[in-house]
């Protein structure tokens, strides 16, 4: 559809520069215009399958994930022991902790074992 | 109190302003966004969002006045939204590639021009670019841009001199001066 929209008078004549900026813009414009159809928003169709679908798909998506839950936290651990777990190897020293009082100083308190450690 | 339904006289006095403003609001979009497309898209939704407001009994003052304010509006949501999607990348990026269709060399020469001035177009001023849509879209003088946009025809006559020279000259820069 086109339409007789409001076409106030040029007071100027215009140039090439104007005839190609006319051309341009006459260009954008839409060579059909569309008729506008207003939907009245009573006769909308409700959406209520779509959300009911995706209410559906949300509850399956919970259950599936709680009933994951309950499986893994009922099924048996495998429960490892400290010494399987521990690291060894050549320079660690086995069922070392670093818990405990503080080994440094206890021996600066003791002067045989500063003794030994400085001797050649 | 029940809501009246637009139909009738409403739906008439509707269409009369659909007829009547469409093309401005369409101007108005693309001088924002220099994309035609768009421009129809934020044209349809005004009116739409016009539509409603007849729908429910709603009473509109001045039409066109509000019209503009939706499609300003409406232009300037896409542009946040087009900037968290795009970045700083314009939308209509891919506007200028071209299709492997063959067409004759005038139109393939004139289609160049068109995109010369398209993308510098796209580096004026939003009000510059609203100015020469009116002027030049819809053959507009310069009062009834400054009754459409709410200004002095003075600041139209700067504004639509200022924004002319600058395309020109930079369009002669790169050979275009006129139309192919």
């Amino acid at each position: 559809m086109t339409h007789g929209s409001p076409t106030p008078g040029r007071t100027d004549e215009p140039d090439e520069i104007d005839r190609l900026f006319a051309a341009y813009f006459h260009q954008q414009l839409p060579k059909s215009w569309p008729v506008f159809v207003p939907v009245p928003s009573a006769d909308l169709p409700q959406s209520v399958v779509g959300s009911g679908r995706s209410r559906a798909t949300l509850a399956v998506s919970v259950a599936a994930l709680l009933g994951f839950g309950l499986y893994m936290s009922s099924s048996p651990r495998q429960v490892s022991t400290i010494s399987e777990s521990q690291p060894s190897g050549p320079g660690l020293l086995k069922n070392a902790s670093a818990r405990g009082p503080d080994l440094m100083n206890r021996n600066n308190n003791n002067p045989e074992a500063v003794k030994q450690l400085h001797a050649p | 109190m029940k809501p009246k339904r637009a139909s009738g006289p409403r739906r008439d006095e509707f269409d009369a302003l659909y007829r009547q403003f469409s093309r401005e609001v369409w101007a108005l979009a693309y001088g924002r966004w220099a994309d035609a497309d768009l421009a129809m898209d934020v044209t349809q939704e005004a009116f739409l969002r016009l539509w409603r407001q007849f729908e429910e009994g709603a009473e509109v003052q001045n039409p066109r006045a509000w019209l503009m304010r939706v499609a300003r509006n409406l232009a300037e949501d896409h542009a946040k939204s087009a900037f968290r999607r795009n970045g700083t990348q314009p939308p209509e990026l891919m506007n200028g590639v071209g299709s492997s269709t063959s067409q004759p060399l005038d139109e393939l020469v004139r289609d160049e021009a068109f995109a010369q001035v398209r993308a510098l177009l796209e580096e004026l001023p939003v009000a510059d670019r609203e100015v020469l849509t009116f002027r030049y879209a819809l053959d507009y003088d310069a009062p009834a841009i400054a009754e459409l946009l709410g200004i002095h025809v003075t600041a139209v006559h700067m504004r639509l001199s200022r924004a002319r020279q600058r395309l020109a000259e930079r369009l002669a820069v790169q050979g275009v001066q006129k139309l192919p």
